[in-house]
């Protein structure tokens, strides 16, 4: 047993929600530090596979943030990591690894998860009270039920869209004739936000290309696209996918914003232009050796592991297998670690 | 020996003026690629010529010319001579040798420990009555399939007379991966003995050790070195690939899945496919011990799993429950103690996080009750998981086994069923006259090798690797994909 005394959760639970709450919508300015280890707290004692976790592997009391054990993502493909009974379960769409191994995020109180996500958009998009209208290649609510990524896109059509267009990803396929006709309609004055996965993008600017055409959105318009080239035939790097909404849209990469999230977390990360992605203050994440676990020095890539205040219904500390660097001001995204090809002739059957 | 060795050969009176830059290879691979970055201070300098597709079209049309040449040298004469070199090679003062042992291991990562076992393992097998009784089996069968001496008529001028002569592919181009030390040599070595000149290209990790090899065969008997030529180029040089394939009638590519399917869209050169592949080991109660473990575990770090021959799972026949554990902690000490006498070759982040993932995945299994128990290093250098679930997971490779315990060898079968056809070599360890039982599980799932559990990684020249007879392949007149277990080799 790691702690003397774990706390009663259900009160402990509703209290530091409450304080997590208050600090995620900036109406307490309490210190992460303090609220990161009331959710370990917590978790430890109402997250009975991730209390087996932390007494697994002999973690004492967390003296700092730093020191939360950061489950593996692939625990969230067996297993159900939530501190009481879960309002929504939301999955990874398999894309990347298949649909049998898809992640399984259990959310006890998704209304956490719906501040966090506004919270956060409100941060690095469009502010509070802002209202424009959405051009949307994403997913939805309605479309795809269990994507964390459509619940967050239809919080923030509810809170920002001034229009009602539908989305243009339909059934997972993105309807180009739907989005070239919103793009032909959009009215010059009035700047919209593009919403889109980033292969919807990409083939936008495909069909573009080989019909010979380009919009300008209006002026003051963002674009705002996640997921990477999941979906599409080539990985570019991200300032050619931006030289081709450039092309495609009349876009600046500075009205471009880039969202990085993950079923099995509740806030998100954005980057804007070629910059790195930045946190909002209820996350940390560092950079670690995936042989060590250790921290990597700034400018040493390695494996993002995030502490998400957010999480507080399931495990605030998460280590992925995503690869980045610590630069200045953020984290550079690097990819999704998809497995090594071998040097030559041995066959790599895990992936 | 001058700093700068020479990593290629070709023909005499072919002269190419070698690249101003000198290649650098290093083996730390850089963190967020597989891509090979600089390494400070560790230079290994070779030299190596820059080619333009021109250069090595020239290089090409004068092989095809060496073909009669070469099968004007007697087979037996051609068989002393490579018996020769591999003497050189084996005897511990051989500047080959010395040469090897010195750049391998800065261009490979492994360490100088593994480069002396894969060159002892590869040229002990390429002595002359290993490589006389490859070409006497070889003939014969082929002879005896009634295509009428085609075989023995290429590789012999004096054969060739005979009305039954076949007419010999004029080159074969041979595409090497850098996977492990002297892969592919068994290729240039079968050509020589097939009377098939060959273009070698190597691989941009290990491109030394078949230019030294074919500068010794050279230097032995310069008809064999006018048959050969050695030359690296990056790998997807669509331009370069393009003029060496263009001149190929047959191809011998070694490497990843994609490299084949590529190889594959340009039809006309027939292809000998050396595709991905990996080996399992089969243990039976009677060599479940410690002995059997320390074999096991000298295959698994031999290479890091890099080599199709490599094992990645070992089924385990056990007597009781407790065989597993025990053959566990065995395979896990001796890993640990590898790990200091055969260090492993440097990891690339990507590797590493494959690594991660697979050691804490199955950690995670067993923290929630499956039937799994994990056994790793600390750092990440090696884990052994005992997997008792029937579906045991996948090796990351790089030190990572899986250990499947069974109640019978026979269960064996089942479980490698979802395999077939992707298994090259099972490892067997247990009494001989249970050797039959082994064989009838390496039939089963289409392994092309049933040899000893710590014989794994050292085949035999005759080895049907990926199915191909090593010699009559290169005509293409033998059957191709017959699998041989059932032997031991």
């Amino acid at each position: 047993m790691s702690f003397d005394n774990p706390p009663a959760t259900d009160n402990g639970g509703l209290a530091v929600a409450a304080r997590v709450r208050a600090f995620i919508t900036g109406a307490s300015s309490e210190d992460f530090e303090a609220l990161a280890l009331a959710a370990h707290a917590h978790q430890y004692g109402a997250n009975p596979p991730y209390r087996r976790f932390v007494d697994r592997i002999g973690a004492g009391q967390p003296r700092t943030w730093r020191d939360i054990p950061a489950v593996p993502a692939v625990a969230f493909r067996t297993t159900a990591l939530a501190c009481g009974p879960a309002a929504r379960v939301y999955e990874s769409s398999g894309t990347t690894e298949g649909p049998s191994r898809r992640a399984r995020h259990h959310v006890p109180d998704p209304e956490l998860y719906r501040a966090a996500a506004l919270a956060g958009f409100r941060r690095a998009v469009l502010p509070a009270g802002t209202r424009r209208p959405f051009i949307l290649a994403a997913p939805e609510r309605t479309s795809h039920p269990t994507s964390s990524l459509g619940e967050m896109v239809s919080w923030l059509r509810e809170a920002h869209d001034s229009g009602r267009a539908p989305s243009y990803l339909v059934a997972g396929s993105l309807d180009i004739a739907g989005l070239t006709g919103a793009l032909d309609r959009s009215d010059p004055t009035r700047p919209v936000l593009l919403l889109a996965i980033t292969s919807a993008l990409l083939h936008l600017a495909d069909h573009a290309r080989r019909s010979r055409r380009h919009w300008r959105l209006p002026r003051g318009s963002l674009v705002l696209d996640t997921g990477g080239c999941k979906g599409y035939v080539e990985d570019l790097p991200r300032a050619a996918i931006l030289a081709r909404y450039g092309e495609v849209l009349g876009v600046e990469p500075k009205q471009v914003v880039n969202e990085y999230g993950m079923t099995e977390m509740c806030s998100q990360l954005y980057a804007r232009a070629l910059g790195p992605l930045h946190a909002p203050p209820w996350v940390r994440t560092v950079v670690c050796d995936p042989a060590t676990g250790d921290e990597q020095r700034q400018g040493e890539a390695g494996v993002l592991r995030h502490f998400d205040l957010a999480n507080l219904g399931s495990v605030i500390a998460i280590q992925t297998d995503d690869v980045g660097r610590q630069v200045e001001g953020g984290i550079e995204f690097i990819g999704r670690a998809t497995g090594a090809d071998p040097r030559g002739c041995s066959l790599l059957l895990a992936r | 020996m001058d700093a700068r060795v020479p990593a290629f050969h070709l023909p005499a009176s072919l002269p190419l003026r070698e690249g101003a830059g000198s290649h650098h290879s290093p083996a730390r691979p850089s963190a967020a690629s597989d891509e090979p970055c600089e390494q400070p201070g560790v230079e290994t300098s070779l030299g190596i010529p820059d080619l333009t597709a021109a250069q090595v079209a020239a290089v090409a049309e004068r092989l095809r010319e060496s073909g009669a040449g070469l099968r004007s040298v007697p087979v037996e004469e051609r068989i002393a001579a490579i018996d020769r070199v591999a003497a050189h090679w084996l005897a511990p003062a051989s500047q080959w040798r010395q040469v090897a042992l010195e750049k391998l291991p800065l261009l490979t990562g492994y360490p100088a420990a593994a480069v002396e076992i894969a060159l002892d393992r590869l040229w002990r097998a390429l002595r002359a009555p290993d490589l006389t009784a490859t070409v006497r089996a070889e003939s014969a069968k082929t002879e005896d399939g009634g295509r009428g001496g085609r075989i023995t008529g290429m590789i012999d001028a004096r054969a060739a007379l005979s009305p039954a002569g076949g007419q010999a592919p004029r080159l074969a181009v041979h595409l090497l991966a850098g996977n492990v030390p002297g892969v592919g040599v068994f290729g240039m070595i079968a050509a020589l003995l097939a009377g098939v000149p060959s273009l070698v290209k190597t691989a941009r990790r290990e491109p030394l050790l078949p230019a030294l090899v074919a500068r010794s065969l050279a230097d032995e008997d310069p008809r064999l070195g006018q048959a050969l030529a050695v030359l690296h180029w990056r790998g997807g040089d669509t331009g370069l690939d393009a003029a060496a394939l263009a001149h190929a009638d047959v191809v011998l590519a070694y490497g990843r899945a994609q490299t084949m399917r590529e190889l594959r869209a340009y039809r006309r050169p027939r292809l000998l496919a050396f595709g991905p592949r990996l080996s399992v080991g089969l243990i039976a109660r009677e060599a479940a011990d410690r002995a059997g473990a320390e074999g096991a575990a000298l295959e698994v770090a031999l290479f890091d799993q890099q080599g199709c021959l490599s094992p990645q799972l070992l089924l385990l026949e056990e007597s009781d429950p407790a065989t597993g554990d025990r053959f566990t902690d065995a395979l896990a000490a001796a890993l640990a103690r590898l790990a200091v006498e055969l260090p492993r070759a440097p990891l690339s982040l990507a590797e590493s996080t494959a690594a991660w993932k697979f050691v804490e995945t199955q950690r995670w299994r067993a923290q929630e009750g499956e039937p799994v128990r994990v056994e790793a290093d600390a750092t990440g250098g090696f884990a052994v998981v005992c997997d008792r679930s029937g579906n045991p997971a996948p090796s990351p490779l790089n030190r990572h086994v899986v250990v499947a315990p069974l109640p019978a060898l026979a269960a064996a079968a089942p479980l490698l069923a979802p395999l077939a056809g992707l298994i090259e070599a099972v490892g067997y360890a247990g009494p001989e006259h249970r050797l039959g039982e082994a064989a009838a599980i390496a039939a089963a799932c289409g392994a092309h090798r049933l040899c000893p559990l710590d014989r794994m990684q050292a085949p035999p020249f005759a080895w049907r690797q990926s199915g191909y007879a090593r010699i009559a392949s290169l005509a293409g007149v033998a059957p191709t994909r017959t699998p041989s277990a059932g032997t031991v080799a």
